[in-house]
């Protein structure tokens, strides 16, 4: 059973949350839909796009991928060849404005840096984007939160979204919860408390790398731990991580407090390593809770 | 263009024009947001070569180019390295060092 004990009345949490989003800087929605498809749909083609080259009388728009050359008294702009996207400024924001509207075989001057640059566009080509397939989400080869491979375009789209959901989420927890981990010092942790996370930790770890990489951790040899973690033996390690553990124990106990749940039988720190990750969770539910009564 | 390239392959894929190796790993988390920010800069800019290099699959690429950690970004133009980057990068700051490798 958890020994450390929460030494306080308890945390007015939706004073911090008020606190966090009345910052200038404060995230206050969730990603939008729409946006996340379109960064998904884009991600998914940016392998399949061809550049066409367009016919002599059709001016240059905006993302085109021209060809010209400039010549003037700035290095810079002193260029026998050159091949890019023009709008985003990647060269020159004057010289790629200038050469908007302009055709394959036109020259022409502007102005760069306060200085005369004369411009000639050999070639015009327009991007070719198709439209995204399963087959081309599936071959990106990404697995989503889950670990499942992502091989349609709808779960690629879905991806995209919790990730950014997460980003989200997780920024505004740090920010709303950080002042209140400030707030509320909790030094006096039961040393028992440490122990029993450290044999759960090790526990963890002793499985893991026995179960994916065949290597029992007890049996490693002293060089073999040196370059694994910089300790001498896997017992080393466990004692390393102890103030890890004081830490975990600090954010379940305020994290507890801040959701109504209290740290006994399933969700006792001590007595399952998963418990503090399942609060995160369960506090990434309340902040997005936040966040949509924010939109309302 | 982008590309999914193992290390035997990788000279010869990078010898010509301006390529970004992104050296990521499937679980990595900032890989993953760092490939939505490729993915748009080269989505509107399809003259720049992304090589995406996976350094669990093809383990050699962390060795040759002391990868400590992922998601490392290097710039090559005509197959030489011009600069190198680490982390999460917003748009602005890799179209910032984009334009520095081809225009600086």
């Amino acid at each position: 059973m958890l020994k450390t004990v929460f030494p306080y009345e308890g945390i007015d949490y939706n004073t911090y949350v008020k606190a966090y989003l009345g910052k200038e800087d404060a995230l206050r929605s969730l990603p939008d839909r729409e946006e996340c498809r379109a960064l998904a749909r884009k991600n998914i083609v940016k392998g399949h796009i061809t550049l066409r080259k367009v016919p002599a009388e059709e001016p240059v728009q905006q993302g085109d991928t021209v060809t010209f050359s400039c010549e003037s008294g700035l290095l810079k702009y002193n260029r026998p060849k050159l091949t890019l996207s023009v709008g985003r400024g990647l060269f020159s924001r004057a010289v790629e404005d200038a050469l908007i509207g302009r055709t394959a075989g036109d020259t022409f001057v502007t102005e760069a840096d306060q200085c005369p640059v004369r411009v000639s566009v050999f070639e015009i080509r327009r991007k070719e984007v198709p439209e995204p397939t399963d087959e081309m989400a599936a071959e990106m080869g990404v697995k989503n939160m889950k670990q499942e491979p992502v091989t349609t375009v709808a779960g690629y789209e879905e991806m995209i979204y919790q990730q950014k959901r997460m980003e989200i989420l997780q920024t505004v927890n740090y920010y709303v919860t950080e002042p209140i981990f400030r707030d509320y010092p909790i030094d006096s942790i039961a040393e028992e408390d440490i122990q029993a996370l450290g044999a759960l930790e090790e526990q963890m770890f002793y499985e893991m790398f026995l179960r994916d990489e065949g290597i029992d951790l007890y049996k490693e040899s002293k060089e073999a731990m040196q370059e694994r973690w910089g300790c001498d033996s896997f017992r080393d390690f466990i004692k390393m991580r102890e103030d890890w553990y004081r830490i975990k124990i600090r954010q379940c106990l305020i994290y507890g407090q801040i959701l109504g749940i209290p740290l006994t039988g399933e969700m006792d720190p001590t007595k399952r390593y998963e418990v503090l990750s399942e609060l995160s969770l369960k506090m990434f539910d309340k902040t997005e809770e936040v966040l949509r009564r924010q939109a309302l | 263009m982008t590309v999914y390239i193992p290390e035997e392959e990788f000279d010869e894929t990078v010898k010509e024009g301006f390529w970004i190796a992104d050296f990521c790993t499937d679980h990595c988390g900032p890989c993953k947001i760092l490939d939505l920010v490729l993915g748009e800069i080269i989505y509107d800019n399809p003259e720049i070569n992304l090589a995406k290099c996976d350094i669990e699959k093809s383990p050699a690429y962390a060795e040759r180019f002391e990868i400590t950690g992922t998601p490392t970004l290097i710039f090559f133009l005509d197959g030489e390295k011009k600069a190198e980057m680490s982390g999460i990068q917003t748009r602005e700051t890799l179209e910032l060092t984009i334009s520095e490798v081809l225009f600086g």
